[in-house]
């Protein structure tokens, strides 16, 4: 799920209030789409606007890429899926304790779940404009949070480490959090951002939610790796054996980097797996009790036994 | 009593080209084998490079579950099999076959018998459990984890067959991870279950032909029966290869050697058959004494 962006994440990348409210003055990021209630306001963002703040201080040149982007993400706030998850999120801002990533799109994926998947359409279709109008190239790898030291924000990314300075870490996420790094690169301009993921793991539906949990399988067994090539990937076909999809991911994945990390996971999640499922125990336990020693009436001669050469 | 077992050893740069026994891993048999309500799903890129997944569509699905009961736990779901065709089909579909006098060249390809080795659970791997395993119709043959990673049950009763393309080959044959240290013997329990033929089945036939004749109800096998019985395996086999290599000796020969090979091949032929078959007639003979040595001294106690 991705689309969508508080203040709180937005505001780390641009530094400060101030510097927000000078730069949203002069047009050179997007007002937020503000929603107000109970004594709480949440302040909303295309994702996009990530790409503004990238481009703020660049060369004369962005201009019109900069105006492009100020338009399309105007667009998306008048788009219905918008429309729709603003509305869901002012009904219920009252269930909100905070206004990060996760609690937005638990509160969409609850209420308006079509709505929620229009809107990563939509931005996914305006990115794809952006590409087509502006060549502008823009790349999203998962990841995880490694480490914190010297002010940086160390993100493992497949076998690399990307080192991020806080104003391109958005929502600050913790050691161990997964995480999405988004990249923007335009002629000579790139920039890369570090967001917080939200995988909506409560989605409705065992169907959605086991594509989600071999997504979380993925990322967890590759931490933060990208996706590698995946010969088989199998769904269970009921809602109770669902959580048999680790164990068709991590086969697959046994050539995955970080193999020692991920065998005490995979462990865990089997253990789990057994524990939700005794029947699995109370069967194992009847065949091992029904296991009668047949009678044996068979040496291993059959097995020493050489055949003479016949032909000699 | 002792059960002899095979294991798998690393294959080295001295190992025989891939054969019968021979264990190869194939990285898609756990999840064929996970259940038969899975459902496979295809990875795609969605878009903005967004990884993510469909479900396959009927034609898309390679094979159906082999069949594993689901309710057993993927610690037990195989993800490598030993090929159990038979040497001269696996020569043929891994190396192809030139051509022979008028008989074009065939390339590599085809399709190949495969016994899934899955992993065991302790219980299952016990002495008790080795001599069942040995004995029974069970359908499974446990290879001890001798020091080496694949150990476990190889699993006659879900054989499979995979197709290979020419193309597939060269991958397949890389794919091999393990060697058997007695083929041999995996061959005799191979012919057990699939035939019902060889020296285990022999054994078993001799060990109860015995307790019959003599109401002992344990004791040895009959030997000169289980000698007889098993001889007859080995000796078909093996006179149906000499005549079949005779054969291809005069079809390789060119047009102007073949008459000379021919006399060559019937000449041997006439000499090595004759003493085959005569020593199957004395082990035959000596087989039936003893059934009727054993059936008299029921007679006179």
């Amino acid at each position: 799920m991705r689309g969508l962006l508080t203040r709180n994440e937005l505001l780390p990348t641009v530094g400060s209030d101030r510097t927000m409210r000078d730069w949203q003055k002069k047009e050179l990021i997007a007002k937020p789409k503000a929603i107000d209630g109970f004594g709480k306001r949440l302040r909303l963002y295309p994702e996009i606007a990530l790409l503004q703040v990238a481009l703020v201080g660049r060369r004369a040149d962005t201009d019109r890429l900069r105006r492009t982007v100020t338009k399309r993400v105007e667009g998306l706030y008048g788009c219905d899926a918008f429309r729709e998850c603003s509305a869901a999120l002012d009904q219920h801002l009252k269930s909100l304790p905070v206004a990060d990533l996760q609690h937005v799109f638990r509160v969409l994926i609850e209420h308006v779940p079509d709505a929620a998947d229009a809107l990563e359409r939509d931005v996914d279709a305006v990115e794809k404009k952006l590409t087509e109008e502006c060549d502008l190239f823009l790349q999203t790898r998962l990841g995880r949070v490694c480490a914190e030291a010297d002010g940086l924000t160390h993100v493992r990314i497949g076998d690399e480490v990307a080192r991020f300075d806080v104003r391109h870490v958005a929502g600050r996420p913790q050691v161990g959090d997964s995480v999405r790094c988004r990249s923007f690169s335009t002629g000579g301009l790139s920039d890369r951002f570090v967001l917080p993921v939200a995988f909506p793991a409560f989605r409705d539906g065992w169907r959605q939610q086991a594509s989600v949990e071999v997504a979380e399988a993925v990322e967890a067994v590759t931490h933060g790796g990208e996706l590698p090539e995946m010969e088989y990937v199998f769904l269970y076909a009921d809602p109770d054996s669902a959580p048999a999809w680790a164990q068709a991911a991590t086969r697959q994945l046994r050539d995955a980097p970080g193999q020692e990390q991920w065998k005490s996971w995979l462990a865990g999640q089997l253990a789990d797996y057994a524990d939700r499922h005794p029947s699995l125990r109370v069967k194992d336990e009847q065949r091992a009790a029904s296991a009668v020693a047949d009678e044996v009436v068979v040496g291993d001669r059959w097995a020493s036994w050489q055949a003479p050469d016949l032909f000699a | 009593m002792s059960v002899t077992l095979t294991t798998f050893a690393k294959p080295d740069g001295d190992a025989p080209p891939v054969s019968f026994g021979d264990l190869m891993s194939l990285s898609w048999l756990n999840e064929l084998h996970l259940s038969p309500r899975s459902e496979r799903l295809l990875p795609i890129t969605l878009k903005g490079g967004k990884a993510g997944f469909r479900p396959a569509e009927q034609h898309e699905v390679a094979d159906s579950c082999i069949g594993y009961a689901d309710e057993r736990t993927s610690a037990l779901k195989p993800h490598a099999a030993v090929i159990v065709s038979d040497e001269c089909q696996v020569d043929d579909v891994l190396r192809g076959r030139p051509a022979q006098g008028d008989a074009p060249a065939l390339s590599a390809g085809g399709r190949l018998l495969m016994a899934p080795l899955r992993p065991a659970q302790p219980d299952e791997m016990t002495m008790q459990a080795f001599r069942r395993a040995v004995v029974g119709a069970a359908g499974e043959w446990p290879v001890p984890d001798d020091g080496y990673e694949h150990g476990g049950l190889i699993d006659f009763d879900r054989s499979f067959m995979v197709k290979l393309g020419e193309n597939d080959v060269p991958g397949f044959v890389s794919a091999r991870i393990g060697v058997p240290t007695d083929r041999d013997l995996l061959l005799r329990r191979w012919s057990a279950y699939a035939v019902r033929r060889g020296p285990l089945v022999a054994e078993v036939a001799a060990v109860q032909a015995r307790e019959l004749l003599t109401g002992e109800p344990a004791g040895p096998a009959a030997e000169q029966v289980f000698n007889a019985l098993s001889l007859l395996w080995a000796g078909e086999g093996a006179i149906e290869d000499r005549v079949s290599e005779a054969m291809e000796q005069v079809r390789l020969a060119g047009e102007e050697q073949r008459d000379e090979v021919r006399a060559e091949q019937a000449e041997r032929l006439r000499l090595e058959l004759p003493k085959a078959l005569r020593a199957i007639a004395e082990a035959a003979q000596a087989g039936a004494e003893e059934i009727e040595a054993m059936s008299a001294s029921i007679s006179r106690s």
